[in-house]
């Protein structure tokens, strides 16, 4: 368990492992509602305000609780290369062909969904989130983390096709997997002289030292772009890491 | 070098204005045979000319913030003429230019093409304007208009004018501040500002001379007109825009690093 006091409202934040079925329950809730105001997307589960999949009962989820109000305000789901196996597929392949992943021999952690509470959006709620990520990491010697990242496509995905120009040149790396989109973002005019700011679950990623393997999907229901993102344990960036201070 | 430079960059520009010229002379003889071409298609291929003029510029832009899912009234603090294609290639937008604009040689007639909408200054037809404003809005496509009315030097902000805010309150549409700073060097850009006599072939040669610099485009959150008054509207996107352009570029600086 790790705990933090956000030093902004002296918030007391703990992280926890979600066992069990309330606790999923309470996960998913969490999900629904960031992701059915935030993306206006259709859930399954919807209708009893939760968002749900069939991947939830084989996963790990992990969240940050505020220990005043003992409200979830944060929470990730986390699915195995051996679990994948036994599945079938990762859930990111259901967006991306991933090219390469049949060649890694070594242990690989999926992490996905994740969401925040708009008003826990701080460095503080997402340093309690992966100090227990990287508490996982440790125990199960995972080398890898992949997953995706999203940036919003409202505007019609001008930022998207900003942002990617930004990344392409310094971020993307297609050597161990190469992660095809399913559905390519639509075509867009824009020059190349043009970059946007990245959207901050992004943003942690890349500092992080996390590289993008490939184009974005096309998601059109949560209207978003998924960028394909992986991280070698080995890689991690000393700066940010303290983050994952029992991985490194 | 810089005169291979400038002389590249002017050619390269040259060639865009161009093909601006013919698609919008291709867009007036089809107006001959078809019906008047549909603002959307006029806004469509604006768009697609602004994204090669903005590309043909010395600049590297910064898009900072989310454009609007719908249609707004965007009001700009406004530097220079470079200002137009920066923002014109975002979205599908239209222009509020003033009135001398349309008889300029060539560059008028483009924007008439573009279905740039132009206003009289001090004339007496303020609701008929906004009136013409309103309708545009109410076709669900997005306006533009620099309510300080002149451009600046980019380093303070004018009183943002309320009277071209009442469109918004008319057509019910929110308002989407910008504040667009250009930068060289971490400091104010000096060649950017093109106001007062400016003339403009020598701006252009000065702004192409140039080496490349930044422009920030902060695109700030909505205000929705609600109950507002036109003056409360203008006075909150005034002082949106004026905090944006004050802020150091903290992120910029934290990105660098």
């Amino acid at each position: 368990m790790n705990a933090i006091v956000d030093p902004r409202s002296t918030r007391q934040l703990r992280a926890e492992r979600l066992e069990g079925d309330a606790a999923l329950r309470e996960a998913q809730a969490l999900r629904y509602r960031v992701f059915s105001t935030e993306f206006d997307a259709k859930l399954q589960g919807a209708e009893h305000g939760l968002d749900m999949d069939d991947f939830d009962v084989h996963c790990r989820h992990i969240g940050v609780r505020d220990l005043a109000s003992g409200e979830l305000v944060a929470t990730t789901r986390l699915l195995d290369h051996l679990t994948a196996r036994r599945l079938g597929r990762f859930y990111s392949e259901g967006e991306f062909a991933l090219h390469g992943l049949a060649d890694i021999d070594e242990p690989v952690l999926e992490i996905g969904r994740t969401c925040v509470t708009p008003a826990y959006r701080t460095g503080a709620t997402i340093a309690v989130l992966w100090s227990e990520l990287a508490e996982v990491l440790n125990e199960g010697r995972y080398r890898y983390l992949m997953g995706c990242a999203s940036i919003p496509m409202r505007d019609g995905g001008i930022q998207a096709r900003a942002i990617m120009q930004r990344l392409r040149d310094s971020h993307l790396c297609t050597e161990l997997l190469h992660a095809e989109p399913r559905t390519p973002l639509p075509e867009l005019d824009l020059p190349d002289n043009v970059t946007a700011q990245l959207p901050p679950l992004l943003k942690a990623y890349m500092r992080l030292g996390a590289k993008i393997c490939g184009e974005p999907c096309w998601d059109p229901d949560f209207q978003v772009a998924d960028v394909f993102i992986l991280l070698k344990r080995e890689e991690l960036c000393p700066r940010y890491a303290r983050h994952f201070k029992a991985a490194v | 070098m810089t005169r291979v430079r400038l002389h590249w960059r002017l050619l390269r520009l040259s060639v865009v204005i161009l093909l601006g010229l013919l698609v919008a002379a291709a867009l007036g003889l089809g107006e001959r045979f078809a019906p008047r071409a549909s603002l959307q298609r006029r806004q469509g291929l604006t768009r697609w000319f602004m994204v090669r003029l903005a590309a043909a510029l010395p600049y590297r832009v910064r898009i900072i913030g989310e454009l609007p899912p719908q249609p707004m009234l965007w009001v700009a603090n406004h530097v220079s003429w470079c200002d137009i294609p920066l923002l014109g290639m975002l979205q599908p937008l239209s222009f509020l230019a003033k009135a001398e604009v349309a008889s300029w040689p060539v560059l008028g007639w483009l924007a008439r093409q573009a279905g740039t909408l132009f206003i009289r200054r001090g004339a007496g037809d303020a609701a008929q304007i906004n009136q013409q404003l309103a309708n545009h809005l109410h076709q669900g496509r997005h306006l533009l208009i620099f309510p300080e009315g002149t451009s600046t030097d980019g380093s303070s902000v004018r009183t943002f004018h309320p009277r071209l805010f009442a469109c918004a309150i008319e057509a019910g549409c929110a308002v989407q501040p910008v504040a667009i700073r250009y930068l060289r060097d971490g400091k104010p850009d000096t060649v950017a500002p093109f106001v007062g006599d400016d003339e403009l072939s020598a701006h252009l040669r000065r702004l192409l001379a140039s080496d490349m610099a930044e422009v920030e485009i902060h695109l700030l959150p909505p205000i929705p007109v609600a109950t507002l008054s036109r003056k409360a509207i203008a006075e909150r996107a005034q002082l949106a825009v004026e905090r944006a352009l004050s802020c150091q570029s903290q992120e910029a600086a934290r990105d660098a690093a």
